[in-house]
């Protein structure tokens, strides 16, 4: 022992009563203030919604004072959880934050997965639904290609629909985006390999969300289910800091069924034969090859990313094709990059990032890079509605499923 | 809740100055430990006001506000012994008996079962909401061809078990070596919190390393089959019984 005079635990009964008296004090008037909370309102910036098609939503935020030249943003999030989290808290609020850059932001809420769902896959999603938003918001921006911001599993979505549509995007922000879900200190990854997919799909129908909130608990359990309510404690006597743990508590516990072939697709290719990074994904019959994205790309990712890892995002830079390449290392967690203080910030850097690679240069980079052209693309949006668009999607398709359109 | 029931700030007030002078009569060693446990009888009191306490959120709190007295507890225990027997206060054996205390509640049962003790309940607990979503047959209900199914999911549920048990005793060991990092560099522990937060920077730390273990992480997923398996099974036998095709997906809509 070092020092007989300071052993490693020094607490005595005096300080241990008075410790204990303060936690029950605090722990009995916090729950009186939670009692009497009333109901705390998330995702409370004015929103339109402009489209809906089964369960999905797109919701259009209008600035106050657009900045011209930027183009329109559309947001894509992940199919687990629910994109509440991009407008937590008024304070700390994403879309808030583009807004105020002067960007016009679309928003993509794919709503909650029933049984009527079950059959959705990964090409629904990509090429059916997030196709005919991207036609709804090009229509009411004169066709041209717009910017796309994928969040967590919405990035990856986004790269797909990037890589299979690179005309229709002028610029692509991938947000704490897995691309490669085979690194090892992908905790979530090396669960997820052994599972017999198969068996879970075809056993259950849709995923419950409950499952999912069980994974992501269990990656850090002794913070997520526990410290942090002992840590709630502190907070207690501070009604904003309440509501604020409210709506994130809310969210976290939020967590929508996820459609049994697309989750099982998922989890094949992405997570356990690693396609996207092999080149080996194909939607609707065709191929998803990430060396066909040349258009800027901003890959933002966080240090401290529990979910997904730096190292699974990173990679992103050696697949694609882009010649305007950029990452920003955003200081913190997977929820931080939206909630905390430094994540403040976020938002005028995506905006600026935009606003350097103005609107119309972009359209004419996109051209170039792919070889389709972005004035071909424009042409062919801003000729026809988005309805025609949409049954345009269908023919190509040619699967038509039952009561919902095809991709 | 009738009439008789106190107000909450009537009853909070009442409530805190009971379990305050028992503790301080248990810690000066005038009584025995305070029979009620202090969270437990809160949470009692609100267990009709869940619906006003924004959902599951209270019960979460208080649970786990009960998780952090019961560290508390066994310090005092510890302290209380230590004041009874007139010796001078010990730091370190304090500290050994408190861990001796956690790691007792980690001992296999009669049948030589392990469980995780109380800090890991809330992931229980979530589990627990897995399986009710995906269809668990209650148990007076399961049809005789799904017991062989459900056997193997309680097994594959004590498997799991006991690799949390075993991340626990981990953290035990990781706790007294950081306590003795500390010590060493000239630093100790003054506060229940402090030692609260330092186990859980141990716990994560020894769960981290396990987590990635084959063996940690094909308990997790035959827990996921064993589950799946138990679903079909009582499906088919509930659709045998009743003498028609087995039902789709359970967990749909």
């Amino acid at each position: 022992m070092a020092d007989d005079q300071a052993p490693p635990l020094r607490v005595d009964a005096a300080a241990l009563l008075a410790e204990v008296q303060q936690f029950q004090q605090r722990l009995a008037q916090g729950v009186g203030l939670l009692r009497d909370l009333g109901p705390v309102a998330v995702a409370a910036t004015p929103r339109a919604a402009i489209y809906r098609e089964d369960k999905l939503t797109l919701y259009h935020y209008r600035p106050e004072t657009p900045r011209p030249g930027l183009g329109p943003l559309l947001i894509v999030y992940a199919l687990v959880n629910r994109p509440t989290m991009t407008d937590l808290q008024p304070d700390r609020s994403l879309i808030r934050g583009l807004l105020a850059a002067g960007l016009e932001v679309y928003l993509v809420d794919w709503g909650y997965p029933d049984a009527d769902d079950r059959g959705l896959t990964l090409d629904h999603y990509v090429n059916g639904y997030l196709d005919r938003c991207v036609d709804r918001v090009a229509a009411r921006h004169a066709g041209a290609p717009l910017n796309l911001l994928g969040i967590c599993q919405g990035g990856t979505l986004s790269l797909c629909y990037a890589a299979l549509h690179p005309e229709r995007v002028a610029r692509l922000v991938t947000m704490v985006t897995p691309v490669d879900f085979h690194t090892p200190d992908n905790l979530l990854g090396t669960w997820v390999r052994p599972l017999d997919i198969d068996l879970l799909v075809d056993s259950l129908g849709n995923i419950p969300g409950e499952w999912l909130n069980w994974v992501f608990l269990a990656l850090k359990p002794f913070r997520l289910t526990g410290q942090k309510y002992v840590d709630l404690v502190d907070l207690l006597d501070d009604p904003e800091a309440v509501r604020n743990f409210v709506r994130m508590e809310q969210w976290i516990f939020d967590s929508p069924d996820q459609a049994g072939e697309a989750f099982r697709q998922f989890v094949k290719e992405c997570f356990q034969q690693n396609a996207l990074v092999r080149g080996t994904l194909e939607l609707g019959g065709r191929r998803v090859d990430l060396g066909r994205i040349t258009m800027p790309l901003l890959n933002i990712y966080a240090s401290a990313d529990h979910l997904v890892p730096p190292s699974a995002s990173r990679p992103l830079r050696d697949l694609v094709a882009s010649t305007d390449y950029s990452e920003r290392v955003f200081r913190g967690g997977h929820i931080g990059i939206y909630v905390s203080a430094r994540a403040r910030r976020l938002p005028a850097e995506i905006a600026a990032w935009i606003a350097e690679r103005g609107a119309d240069d972009a359209v004419t980079k996109v051209g170039k890079g792919t070889g389709k052209g972005a004035g071909k693309s424009a042409g062919k949006s801003a000729g026809k509605s988005a309805g025609e668009k949409s049954g345009q999607g269908a023919a190509k398709s040619g699967r038509k499923r039952a009561g919902r359109k095809a991709p | 809740m009738t009439d008789d029931t106190p107000s909450y700030d009537a009853w909070a007030r009442q409530w805190l100055a009971g379990q305050q002078q028992a503790w301080q009569a248990w810690l000066g060693g005038a009584a025995a430990a305070p029979a009620v446990d202090p969270a437990h009888a809160l949470g009692a009191w609100l267990g009709g006001e869940q619906a006003a306490l924004g959902g599951a959120l209270g019960a979460r709190l208080v649970a786990q506000g009960q998780q952090f007295l019961q560290l508390a507890e066994a310090l005092g225990e510890g302290l209380t012994a230590q004041l009874q027997s007139g010796d001078p206060p010990d730091g370190q054996a304090l500290f050994d008996t408190t861990v001796a205390r956690v790691r007792a509640t980690l001992a296999p049962d009669a049948d030589g079962l392990a469980h995780p003790a109380g800090a890991l309940d809330g992931l229980l607990e979530e589990w627990q909401k897995v399986a009710a979503r995906s269809g668990l047959p209650p148990l007076p209900g399961v049809p005789p061809e799904a017991v062989p199914a459900l056997t193997a999911y309680a097994a594959a549920l004590q498997a799991y078990g006991a690799c949390l048990a075993q991340v626990q005793h981990d953290a035990l060991d990781r706790l007294q070596r950081e306590l003795n990092d500390q010590h060493m560099a000239g630093g100790s522990i003054t506060s229940l919190r402090a030692l609260y937060d330092l186990w859980v920077d141990a716990s994560e730390a020894a769960y981290a390393e396990r987590a990635t273990t084959p063996a940690f992480v094909a308990a997790q997923a035959d827990l996921a089959h064993a589950l799946c398996r138990l679903h079909r099974a009582g499906l088919a036998g509930a659709a045998g019984g009743a003498g028609k095709a087995a039902p789709p997906e359970a967990a749909d809509g």
